[in-house]
């Protein structure tokens, strides 16, 4: 159906004054917080009111929400609502029978049995599981869907959510590398690290089962034995885990691997691997710019946010053919599969060894980079909004019919 | 980028079966980073019982049919007629047919919050049994 172009000020006129943002919860940075956030602040630019309402939050984030049960307390009557679902929660239990418009937005919830090895997961493994199954309660009071990726367009394909859409994750991937240009004193924490002239490989990520943090020790260890070369692997990401965390230090010892974690640095200049924990923003653009290749060898991703990242730093990016990896890297970079590791060990030491071959994939990966400009996302958003905002006024009109 | 499409040098023989040798030989190590669900019902299948699923493509009432005709030569005329038969009747339409799509979405919320609830009891049951 072809739609007509309205302006803003028509769908101001209509009524649709506020676009609120619902997340199950809010953190300081993880991709959906990040993302409701960008959210917000496109909305408001465009003249409408909006809020984020969560229905829990970090401490730190609590002044940017409100709590999901104030949400009934606003006018609502031709209100539209974006729902970031990510995990189960009570927010589509609450919606049903007296939802507004409700455009929801899916980024992937990583499937349960990656949180099945400890009791103390317990609760990721009860909130993931009950997620997947609200997606056909969510189905019955959604409006208009926009998956991260085809791949989680597909993951909602059994319970054929409507007017489906893809919209790339949102956050200003530029920011993180302009705001480094200019190396700030907190962004020398890593600098030692890189003064001895090792290749380095960085993976960005929570410590988690799902990203297989296990798998980059056995390849390293596959590299330097197979290879005689000294490679050191970054992991910057929240040891999120105690148990994956042990399980991890356990498989390093067997392999012979020596792990570093920040406050050890002074200790131990030589390393195999270090284990950054959270980082800041500056932290993290300087570890980005002093590695040479980013590998990633997730099971499952959404979207995977590091690998725009990586390339915006024009980093080399190899990544594990799986879930919607393939989809976010495109064509700047390469895919292995890594179950065949001599693949993944040929495409590293070519990149190490042949200047003119990470050129060619730095190059590649700066190309790819721009297709997830500000300019662009703002760009698709829009789009998928007035598209959205056409089919609300439908939708009200046709409610105030009956 | 495919592997097959870049030009890299290959890595020998021997090297790449010294590799999946000492690949292999850590095949108990890897193990440990196996992840399955024990549960029966997979989170990725399509849960709940197909039926359910099947159900959802009838939700919507407001959704307009295809509309067609069997017959050969006045078949386009038909379809004009019955165009413009929607088209008028289509505000009384939607009347009635917003509500049936609203009495829909409770209907089958409430299927599925028993079907949703069986579920977490039969998981229940399970962890019971097993300790």
């Amino acid at each position: 159906m072809k739609v007509r172009k309205r302006t803003d000020e028509e769908y101001l006129m209509k009524n649709i004054s506020r676009i609120d943002i619902a997340v199950p919860f809010l953190a300081l940075k993880d991709a959906v917080s990040e993302e409701a956030r960008c959210f917000q602040d496109l909305l408001k630019k465009r003249g409408f009111e909006s809020e984020i309402f969560a229905e829990d939050c970090e401490e730190a984030a609590k002044g940017q929400r409100r709590p999901f049960h104030e949400y009934y307390k606003i006018d609502r009557s031709k209100a539209i609502l974006i729902y970031e679902y990510s995990t189960g929660c009570y927010i589509p239990l609450n919606l049903l029978g007296r939802s507004p418009f409700l455009i929801t937005r899916y980024q992937n919830i990583t499937p349960s049995r990656y949180f099945t090895t400890s009791p103390e997961l317990q609760v990721y493994y009860d909130t993931t599981k009950m997620g997947r199954k609200q997606k056909f309660i969510i189905r019955t009071i959604t409006n208009v869907t926009w998956g991260s990726t085809a791949y989680t367009l597909n993951d909602l394909k059994d319970a054929q959510f409507p007017d489906a859409h893809i919209l790339p994750v949102f956050r200003d991937y530029q920011k993180l590398f302009i705001n480094s240009v200019t190396p700030t004193e907190e962004g020398q924490r890593f600098t030692e690290v890189f003064k001895n002239g090792v290749k380095k490989i960085i993976f960005v990520g929570r410590i988690v089962p799902n990203k297989a943090i296990h798998d980059f020790f056995f390849l390293l260890k596959l590299y330097k034995s197979c290879f005689n070369e000294k490679v050191q692997l970054l992991l910057a990401g929240s040891l999120a885990f105690p148990s994956y965390n042990r399980d991890l230090f356990d498989l390093a010892s067997k392999l012979n691997l020596s792990i570093v974690q920040p406050h050890e640095l002074d200790k131990k200049k030589e390393f195999d691997i270090l284990l950054t924990g959270s980082v800041s923003d500056a932290e993290l653009a300087s570890l980005y710019r002093g590695a040479d290749a980013f590998l990633c060898l997730s099971e499952h991703e959404g979207f995977c946010v590091p690998v725009i990242e990586a390339m915006t730093f024009g980093l080399p990016v190899i990544a594990h053919r799986e879930s919607a990896v393939p989809e976010t890297v495109g064509g700047g970079g390469v895919l292995v599969d890594k179950s065949n590791p001599a693949s993944v060990l040929a495409v590293l030491h070519a990149l190490f060894n042949d200047k003119n071959f990470a050129e060619k994939l730095k190059e590649k990966a700066k190309k790819r980079a721009e297709e997830f400009s500000w300019l662009n996302l703002e760009k698709k958003f829009y789009s998928c909004l007035d598209l959205a905002l056409d089919a609300a006024i439908e939708n009200y009109r046709a409610r105030s019919l009956m | 980028m495919d592997l097959n499409t870049l030009n890299i040098p290959k890595l020998s023989e021997e090297k790449i079966k010294e590799i999946e040798r000492l690949y292999a030989s850590w095949g108990d190590l890897r193990e440990k980073f196996t992840f399955v669900d024990p549960n029966t019902i997979d989170d990725t299948s399509s849960f709940p019982a197909s039926y359910v699923t099947e159900m959802a493509a009838y939700i919507d009432a407001i959704k307009p049919l295809p509309i067609t005709s069997h017959r050969k030569l006045i078949g386009p005329v038909i379809i004009f007629c019955k165009k413009i038969v929607v088209k008028l009747f289509a505000p009384i339409l939607r009347l009635c047919l917003g509500r049936q799509l609203y009495l829909n979405n409770y209907v089958w919320s409430l299927a599925l919050a028993v079907v949703i609830l069986e579920s977490r009891v039969k998981e229940l049951e399970g962890k019971k049994k097993n300790g």
